[in-house]
């Protein structure tokens, strides 16, 4: 069963949530530390 | 990936845009799998586009692990159900392939896992969401291009 009731797909419009991820290159970076446009895209599974 | 044409992140260069691509794959095998596809589809496309590895048109591009979900979960992308990753259409897709007799690997990860593509703008706002209503449903390069250049 989905669970996307219970979670909230931010509207255009709204503040980005912000985040601070591990890279590969093992440096950690922070949404928001860079200002510049910025597509994030969030992978389904591998091929 | 559509998105990794070079003709297309030529387009990112001028617009002054950076790619963040999260994976909730563990970081390990996130940077073995982008290893991969870099070397066996990537960097082979890029003679055809006059290009070379050292002018490295990915530089505008990060490879992110979330494999605790988290920023999945704040940015909205639960799972899908079962159906609609395993409706009609995918089925016969993978049918067709069997026919053309293309190898179908079994994945590792979870198969239901959502995800998507957001447009941050310079002013911190979202400018495009969007999620599609199964795997095979992506926003355009177009509709990007057009957010990141709001």
């Amino acid at each position: 069963m989905s669970n996307d009731k219970v979670l909230r797909l931010p509207k255009v419009g709204d503040m980005a949530p912000d985040f601070e991820l591990a890279a590969i290159d093992r440096s950690k970076v922070k949404r928001s530390k860079h200002p510049q446009p910025t597509h994030i895209t969030f992978l389904r599974h591998l091929a | 990936m559509q998105l990794h044409q070079p003709q297309v992140l030529k387009q990112y260069e001028q617009l002054d845009a950076r790619i963040l691509i999260i994976s909730f794959v563990p970081l390990e095998r996130l940077r073995s799998w982008s290893d991969y596809w870099c070397k066996t589809f990537y960097y082979p496309s890029l003679p055809q586009n006059q290009l070379n590895e050292a002018q490295d048109p990915l530089a505008r591009s990060t490879f992110l692990a979330d494999p605790a979900l988290n920023t999945y979960k704040t940015y909205g992308l639960g799972r899908y159900s079962t159906l609609a990753v395993y409706g009609p259409q995918i089925l016969l897709q993978y049918a067709k392939w069997a026919v053309q007799g293309k190898k179908i690997r079994r994945p590792n990860e979870d198969t239901l896992q959502r995800g998507g593509d957001f447009v941050v703008g310079q002013d911190g706002r979202i400018k495009l969401a969007h999620t599609g209503k199964n795997q095979s449903e992506r926003p355009s390069v177009e509709s990007i291009l057009k957010a990141l250049g709001k």
